[in-house]
């Protein structure tokens, strides 16, 4: 219209009458309206009355109808003489629909009074106009809806990549379902595929399992006002505990992957969600879910990734009875594809943690393997420099030692001379035991492994030391353990580390007692327990009594017992003492079957002792 | 030590060749089988060792292992040739050589100590006095 001139199209008395006009009012897509100056409405089209008689929305709320809505804003229009809004009114129409209506009115002041007809009076009073606009309302909803969708599905995806713990995803898979927050479904279920029997069995399960619970734990929830993500993060350990009925149901659900009529398996096949209701199922196998789960109608959607098949998601509404739409089907198969995605990659992860301990498991190995062989050859390049000085000395010592004990033979006890001859003979003679022991140990077969019964090896030991213990004063106890696997070891030196301890228990003893040797196996290792009834080492020597040159026996070079234990830790094994009041001294020696990897604890000895200083 | 060898062989004393590369070994074990009533011959080496047996009547033979030359054990069974019945211990600063089977030809085998008591029970439990 902006080149022609508005009153070429003003109404002129002749050529539009008053029934044009109402023809014209009553057709617009609008309702309109008019009072007169004492607020009583004299006006209104066709469209408007057809929306007089609705109701308000919601029978229980207070409401009011349109007339009186319209009557109200007429009266304040006149009284305040301005202009007045309502806007997006909720009403129910005759059909039971709900519309949402926009209320504007303005008053009409006589010098404004448009001439409607000529010679009639100036009008006055308010005219106003009601416009539907569900159409908007609903469309406006509609989006608020799918973003706070997007924002579920964004939320619960960011929770699930939080973590790749396989319980705590399922957890969250759960959590997403029911929360108010999230899905909003009363209950959910999530049945995972075994691959090793070829079924699909219930897992876990949240919900409560009665409407009093339910109303309890809802309510609890609505006063706690937390965003969907907080609560995936916290409520789950207030829910746990609450929902062992339903995890007792979900675990009755085990369904075989060949059951080809089961709405379940046909879920998986297809890659579908939908939803399914009880008088729908027909047979036996459908009817048996709806049983178990005590519910009508339940959503199913499968839990499958790229072409991985790892379960199926229930959902239901059994406490509520609120009917499953098709929105919530859909935007649960979105988030089950999430939720497979994260199960997908918390099975990678697991796999790939196994590798990586593997790997870790072996480096360790190699690394205790290498720190065994380091010391081997340490020990037997000592071992050869050891021997070469021993056997050096021994001759000079044979000499010395021998004119001294010559000579003594023919001193007389008086002479000054006998007891330094003396002195001479017993120091070379203590030199002498050190080098028998060193040289004992230093042989050069150290690294010849076999694999030996260690019971042998004990009775072979006990025959070496023959006279050694007298019968008379030792009672020798043997309980060998008869299946004891075999180990892989040099048999020589074992004996040899057998033997040492053997003896030690045997000095504890000078008036008699019980030698006891029992074998047994433990874990990995073969145990061989070596007790005495002696008299026990006191508690301040028993972290000292593997170290090398320690001893308390007068006449001993204190090596017995450290060569034991190089011996025994040479072998990835370990030694222990023990020894309680009263009551002797209990060696352990812990040999590795053949196989298994060498004790941990092999460099730092174990000392444990109860005793107090012997008197 | 030449003279030892011209000595006539006394009927009444046992004679015994000690044969070591130590000299003071040989002077320890001189001195004391002498004064248990025992002739003691010395050789510093196998070969010498050798011609002694060769040239001598001996009752007995202590024999070193590990010597400049030929070792104890490489000469065992020269002195055997000599003379089969002639017992022989051997002597030596090392055990090990008791698992060489080599070894098992000698009488006994006693490993050097200052204490002379085991190498002279086993010259009295091979020797008729």
């Amino acid at each position: 219209m902006s080149n022609l001139e508005k009153k070429n199209y003003e109404i002129s008395p002749g050529s539009f009458g008053i029934r044009d006009l109402e023809e014209v009012l009553d057709r617009l897509p609008v309702g309109i309206f008019k009072s007169d100056e004492e607020g009583n409405i004299i006006y209104m089209n066709e469209y408007l009355a057809k929306l007089i008689p609705e109701q308000p929305r919601g029978k229980s709320k207070e409401g009011s109808f349109l007339l009186d809505h319209i009557n109200y804003a007429v009266k304040e229009c006149l009284t305040h003489g301005k202009s007045l809004v309502r806007e997006g009114m909720e009403f129910e129409n005759s059909k039971g629909k709900q519309i949402f209506l926009t209320l504007r009115t303005a008053a009409l002041k006589p010098d404004d009074g448009k001439r409607i007809n000529a010679g009639q009076d100036q009008s006055s009073g308010v005219v106003g106009v009601v416009e539907d606009i569900s159409e908007k309302v609903r469309l406006e909803r509609s989006l608020k809806k799918k973003i706070s969708e997007l924002s579920i599905i964004c939320e619960v995806g960011n929770a699930l990549r939080s973590t790749l713990n396989l319980e705590e995803i399922l957890e969250i898979i759960l959590i997403g379902v029911t929360a108010g927050q999230g899905l909003g479904f009363n209950r959910a279920f999530l049945l995972l595929l075994n691959k090793e029997e070829n079924v699909l069995e219930g897992k876990i399960a949240i919900g409560p399992s009665n409407p009093e619970e339910a109303k309890r734990i809802w309510e609890y929830l609505s006063t706690q006002e937390q965003s969907l993500e907080e609560v995936l993060h916290s409520y789950k350990d207030a829910l746990r505990e609450k929902d062992i009925l339903v995890n007792n149901i979900v675990k009755k659900l085990r369904i075989p992957l060949s059951d080809q009529n089961n709405l379940l398996i046909q879920s998986i096949r297809q890659r579908k969600a939908g939803r399914v209701r009880k008088d729908q199922a027909e047979s036996e196998t459908n009817r048996s879910i709806f049983e178990i789960l005590g519910t009508d109608s339940l959503a199913v959607a499968p839990l499958v990734s790229k072409d991985k098949v790892n379960g199926v998601l229930l959902a239901d509404n059994s406490i509520t009875q609120k009917p499953i739409q098709e929105e919530d089907v859909k935007l649960m198969q979105i988030f089950a594809h999430h939720a497979s995605t994260a199960i997908e990659s918390s099975k990678l992860y697991q796999r790939l943690a196994e590798q990586v301990n593997k790997l870790e498991e072996a480096k360790k190995r190699i690394a205790e393997n290498t720190q065994r062989l380091w010391r081997a050859e340490k020990l037997s390049v000592l071992g050869e420099i050891t021997s070469q000085v021993a056997h050096e000395l021994r001759n000079p010592i044979t000499v010395i030692g021998g004119f001294a004990r010559s000579l003594l033979q023919k001193k007389e006890i008086k002479d000054p001379d006998y007891e330094y001859l003396k002195i001479i003979a017993q120091e070379t003679e203590r030199v002498e035991k050190v080098l028998n022991n060193v040289l004992d140990f230093t042989k050069p077969d150290e690294v010849h492994l076999e694999k030996v019964d260690l019971n042998q090896i004990v009775e072979q030991t006990l025959e070496m030391m023959g006279e050694e213990i007298n019968p008379d004063k030792i009672t020798v106890m043997k309980y060998l353990y008869p299946d004891l696997p075999q180990v892989r070891v040099n048999p020589d030196q074992i004996r040899h580390a057998l033997l040492n301890i053997f003896r030690n228990a045997i000095w504890a003893m000078p008036q008699g007692g019980i030698l006891s040797i029992t074998t047994k196996a433990k874990d990995n290792f073969a145990k061989i327990e070596i007790k005495d009834t002696g008299f026990g080492i006191p508690q301040e020597h028993l972290g000292n009594i593997f170290e090398a040159f320690f001893t308390t026996k007068p006449e001993s070079c204190g090596l017995g017992l450290t060569i034991s234990s190089e011996i025994i830790k040479n072998h990835g094994g370990l030694i222990m003492a023990e020894s309680e009041k009263g009551s002797g001294a209990t060696f352990s020696v812990m040999l590795p079957f053949e196989g298994s990897p060498p004790h941990e604890g092999v460099e730092s000895l174990t000392l444990r002792g109860e005793n107090e200083k012997h008197k | 030590m030449k003279n030892i060898n011209n000595e006539p062989t006394q009927t009444t004393s046992p004679s015994i060749l000690v044969v070591d590369d130590e000299e003071h070994i040989l002077k320890l074990y001189e001195k004391e089988f002498s004064e248990d009533g025992y002739q003691v011959k010395t050789a510093k080496d196998a070969k010498e060792g050798i011609k002694i047996a060769q040239e001598t009547q001996l009752d007995l033979v202590i024999l070193d292992i590990k010597m400049e030359g030929k070792n104890g054990l490489e000469v065992l069974s020269d002195f055997r040739r000599i003379n089969k019945n002639l017992p022989i211990i051997l002597n030596s600063a090392y055990s090990t050589y008791k698992s060489d089977f080599q070894s098992w030809l000698a009488d006994a085998y006693v490993v050097k100590s200052s204490n002379l008591e085991e190498l002279k029970r086993k010259i009295r439990e091979l020797v008729d006095f």
